[in-house]
């Protein structure tokens, strides 16, 4: 039991900074799944590479789960889309997310410090 | 739900369609072809169905109908990409699935449904107790007529004599097995006729019932047959009623033809023939039928009844009675099924462990898009499921077809009772669903046990070490736990067969080679009593005179036949010992030339012709009584009390012959009296011939002889002495070939898993054993240690199952002939047995392991 406690927060620490980065990403406005991708290709200086297959499982789950919503409308190039928006619950979500992420950010750097000195 | 579900596939489709779409722009745009853009798209994208089908498991617990047909039709996709792995997967556990419902439909129908009468359940036989304690001695008529009349406990009773009949007049003389019936037999049971009617108390001897076979046998079921004489024992008798298809009744299952016994109240006759079947009322206690039982029969002894004192009457439920040869072996086999299952089981999940090993990649790909574990866990169910629900189904249907054939594997001689209402009915589907969930349920519970260990690190490099390993282990386990399995029937096996050697080995006392049987009832209207003896004479000097035997003699009851009679007896030169200390002995009435026939020693005088109804008593002992009732004395000249009959209370020993098994092969011949068949006729008669050729050689012959004699006396049961023996040993046989069956079904499955296992472990370890033979390990060493490594499995199996043997082997014991479940023979015998088997199916997979190519492995990575 306790192996599986332990091997269930870590999935939920690699979901959760896609989520986050996700929620972020969708601050600036609606965008679709590919738009999303880029964009956070585009604002890591394509650090992060996101395997583009997983996103959609993510956009699916925080539907779901009611931090997200989406709507089918047309794209820049008058393609039918499906755009994803924040909702004031997904707000509120990322909000706990980035303290967290901050936490642990602090956390990490604290620990790495002495090795750099 | 449909029409939504629908809506939300398409919209996953176009979803994705338009990122690819977008994501091949933004790649033209960058300065690629459109091919090239397309192509590369789609690349980094990944593998489209699957995330497809991780993102629909986002959807939510609403989706879970649909997830579910999805998961099975993706595990028949699986299934039918790999077709060798679905063969032995389904075969093997077809095979597990197949023989349980099988067993579980005879062991239900046998001894747990109720007896197919109306209220089974107040059913009961009613038995003598002798004075030295057996308490299914057959009944006297005159006590059960006594009976009858003062018990308080019981609404009805009647009672049976299975009889050889004769029949006349419809073609061929023949004999049948015939039931004669005393009082309300037929009420008692609450059957009815199919036609016609039952005979009852009032009804007279000149009537009589025909079975549902004979009907069909003999008068090809003709309808007007109520009416017609039949020609019965020599006389003719009114057909009043035909049985309905299934009736049987327990002491007498073949009885074909069923006739009023006259019983006269006023003269009672002597012997003790009946066995008498009796209706508890409602309500009341078998304890409380048993006492009153006690009770009626002490006050019959009070009365001065005959014959009674020191006697009791024993009570037994009806179905305890009819199934009680059989209770003990069907719940071993069942025993043993379920363990044929559980190795089944054990393969099946094995070789799915294997393949969750191998799809290790598509796992943790799945694992990484963010799929649920138990996501996972339910297509390893639903794979499971599949395959026992196929297994299930060819196993319901392959017992459907195969369960009338069940009878024909126990012979005449150790009938399975009831067998006619097997049947694979609802509740045998019931079960097989039953145990079709189980089944799945023990198949799924490994993976879930494995993925829940599984750190996502490791899946998602399904080469790691560690991962590996854990693995390995486990399917290791899984191999020991088979060949355990496995051990533990062949040990049973191996016991059943040890004893069915030894039994077979016995020398049952008496030369069985060259000699043909017949039983033969003589037709009681020509000759009861002294009228015997001139016709058996005739016959006997008949039979001598036929070319092609030897010689000739009978005897009233054969050894080994199941039948006999037995009789107080004690020497009378001594004070007669108190009724309750006289032990009953077997009494063989027999006629001249007997030992010769059967080719049994003997000291002193044979009976002659002479020795009859009003000479001097003779009798021949066998060695066995002369010891206990003469030890260090001469028998011979000695008088013996011999309570057959009064007369027979005064013989003298003329002869002392050597010990024959009379009861059963497994039973160690005891003291046993021997009389002349012409001092006390008696209708029965078995002839023994000894013949120059084969016993079947002189069948027409002699059955020529006997109709000359008299052409309406038939004869039955015409078989060699050998047959006789075989049929003897009939349980024991039955036993050594179903375990003897299940001990190489064992075998097989746990040698297709240590191969599977074997097999999977060389070509994990294909690198590293390329590598010792690119260092110069000879491949005879790559080969021992492959062999070493599966040789340890099966003999760690062997040790775990010999522990399991030693647990469980009990309830075998009261199986066996002179043959100990503690045997370390016996352990060591399975044992090497499973080794070898085991060294056989590792030898494939440590060949391969000699044939790596050192260069194309090393390439491989």
């Amino acid at each position: 039991m306790a192996k599986r406690e332990r091997y269930q927060n870590r999935i939920e620490l690699l979901q959760g900074t896609l989520d986050m980065l996700i929620l972020r990403t969708l601050q600036w406005g609606p965008q679709h799944g590919h738009g999303i991708g880029a964009a956070i290709s585009t604002s890591s200086a394509d650090a992060l590479q996101i395997d583009h297959g997983s996103l959609y499982p993510a956009l699916h789950r925080l539907e779901r789960q009611g931090w997200i919503d989406a709507e089918w409308k047309l794209s820049e190039n008058k393609q039918r889309a499906k755009y994803y928006r924040l909702t004031s619950a997904g707000k509120k979500q990322l909000l706990v997310a980035e303290s967290k992420w901050n936490r642990l950010i602090e956390a990490i750097a604290r620990v790495m410090k002495p090795s750099r000195g | 739900m449909g029409s939504a579900r629908d809506s939300d596939e398409r919209d996953l489709k176009d979803e994705i369609a338009f990122h690819l779409a977008a994501e091949t722009e933004r790649r033209i745009a960058a300065g690629q072809s459109r091919d090239e853009a397309r192509a590369s798209a789609i690349r980094d994208f990944g593998n489209v169905p699957l995330v497809e089908d991780v993102t629909r498991n986002m959807w939510g617990w609403t989706m879970m109908r649909e997830r579910l047909l999805h998961d099975v039709r993706f595990a028949i996709r699986l299934l039918v990409r790999d077709r060798s792995f679905t063969f032995v997967a389904v075969a093997t556990l077809t095979l597990g699935i197949a023989a349980t419902i099988a067993v579980y439909a005879v062991l239900k129908a046998v001894l747990l449904n109720p007896l197919p009468f109306p209220e089974p359940d107040r059913l009961v036989l009613v038995w003598e107790r002798t004075p030295s304690g057996d308490d299914h001695n057959l009944a006297n008529a005159y006590n059960v007529l006594r009976w009858q009349s003062k018990n308080q406990t019981f609404d009805a009773m009647g009672a049976v004599m299975p009889l050889p009949m004769n029949i006349t007049g419809l073609g061929d003389a023949e004999q049948v097995d015939g039931l004669a019936t005393v009082g309300a037999f037929f009420d008692t049971l609450g059957v009815r006729a199919l036609l016609g009617r039952t005979t009852n108390a009032t009804d007279p001897p000149s009537t009589v019932v025909l079975s549902y076979g004979f009907w069909q046998r003999r008068y090809g079921g003709a309808r007007d047959v109520i009416g017609k004489m039949l020609m019965l024992q020599g006389s003719a008798r009114e057909i009043v009623g035909v049985m309905p298809a299934g009736f049987s009744f327990t002491a007498a299952r073949a009885a074909e033809v069923y006739t009023p016994l006259p019983v006269n109240p006023s003269a009672p006759p002597a012997g003790r023939n009946l066995i008498p079947v009796a209706r508890m009322k409602r309500g009341v206690a078998l304890e409380t039928v048993r006492a009153d039982m006690r009770r009626v029969v002490s006050q019959l002894i009070e009365e001065g009844t005959p014959r009674l004192s020191g006697w009791s009457a024993s009570v037994f439920p009806l179905l305890d009675e009819t199934v009680n040869s059989v209770r003990r072996i069907l719940w071993v086999i069942f025993g043993a099924v379920a363990c044929l299952l559980l190795l089944a089981c054990a393969n099946v999940a094995n070789l799915l462990l294997i393949r969750a090993s191998k799809r290790g990649p598509e796992m943790a790909l799945r694992l990484a898009l963010g799929a649920g574990r138990w996501r996972l866990v339910h297509q390893l169910a639903a794979e499971s499921l599949l395959l026992t629900f196929i297994a299930s189904a060819i196993g319901l249907t392959l017992t459907y077809i195969l369960v009338p054939a069940i009878p024909s594997l126990f012979p005449t001689t150790f009938p399975l009772p009831r067998s006619s209402e097997i049947a694979v009915d609802g509740s045998i589907v019931v079960f097989t669903l039953v145990l079709c969930g189980g089944t799945a349920l023990a198949l799924s519970l490994l993976p879930i046990v494995r993925i829940g260990r599984d750190q996502i690190g490791q899946s998602l490099h399904a080469g790691s070490r560690s991962a590996v390993a854990a693995h390995s282990r486990l399917r290791r386990a899984m191999v020991v736990t088979e060949a355990a399995i496995a051990l533990v029937l062949v040990f049973a096996a191996a016991l059943m067969g040890r004893s069915l050697a030894t039994l077979t080995n016995v020398d049952p006392g008496f030369k069985a080679d060259h000699v043909l049987t017949l039983r033969m009832l003589m037709i009681p209207s020509k000759y009861r009593g002294p009228a015997s003896i001139p016709f058996l004479r005739s016959v006997l000097e008949e039979v001598r005179a036929t070319p092609g035997t030897v010689d000739a003699s009978s005897v009233h009851f054969l050894p080994l036949s199941g039948a006999g009679s037995t009789a107080g007896v004690y020497r009378l030169d001594r004070p007669a010992p108190p009724r309750e200390q006289i032990r009953g002995f077997p009494v063989s009435l027999i006629t001249d030339r007997y030992f010769t026939t059967m080719g049994i020693p003997l000291v002193g005088r044979d009976f002659v012709h002479g020795d009859t109804v009003g000479g001097p008593g003779v009798a021949i002992v066998n060695q066995s009584l002369a010891k206990q009732l003469f030890p260090n004395e001469d028998a011979i000249g000695k008088r013996i009390y011999v309570g057959y009959s009064p007369a027979t209370a005064s013989m003298e020993i003329v002869g002392i012959a050597g010990d024959v098994r009379t009861h059963t092969l497994d039973r160690e011949p005891g003291p046993a009296v021997y009389i002349p068949h012409n001092r006390e006729p008696s209708l029965s008669a078995s002839l023994v011939v000894r013949t120059q050729g084969t016993p079947a050689s002189a069948v027409a012959a002699v059955r020529a002889a006997i109709a000359r004699v008299d052409p309406e006396q038939g004869v039955a049961q015409v078989q060699s002495m050998e047959t006789l023996i075989t049929n003897a040993s009939a349980r024991p046989r039955v036993q050594a070939g179903v375990f003897g069956m299940f001990g190489i079904l064992a075998l097989i499955i746990a040698a297709v898993g240590l191969y599977g296992v074997m097999a999977y472990g060389v070509e994990q370890r294909r690198r590293e054993l390329g590598l010792r033979l690119a260092l110069g390990a000879p491949p005879a060493a790559l080969l021992r240690t492959v062999v070493r490594e599966g040789l340890g499995l099966a003999i760690a199996g062997a040790i775990v199952g010999a522990g399991l043997a030693w647990a469980s082997s009990g309830p075998l014991e009261a199986l066996l002939y002179e043959t100990r479940v503690t045997d370390p023979r016996m352990y060591i015998a399975a044992a090497a047995t499973l080794v070898a088997v085991a060294f056989i199916a590792t030898l494939g997979p440590a060949l391969r392991a000699t044939r790596v190519d050192p260069l194309v492995v090393l390439r491989e990575e």
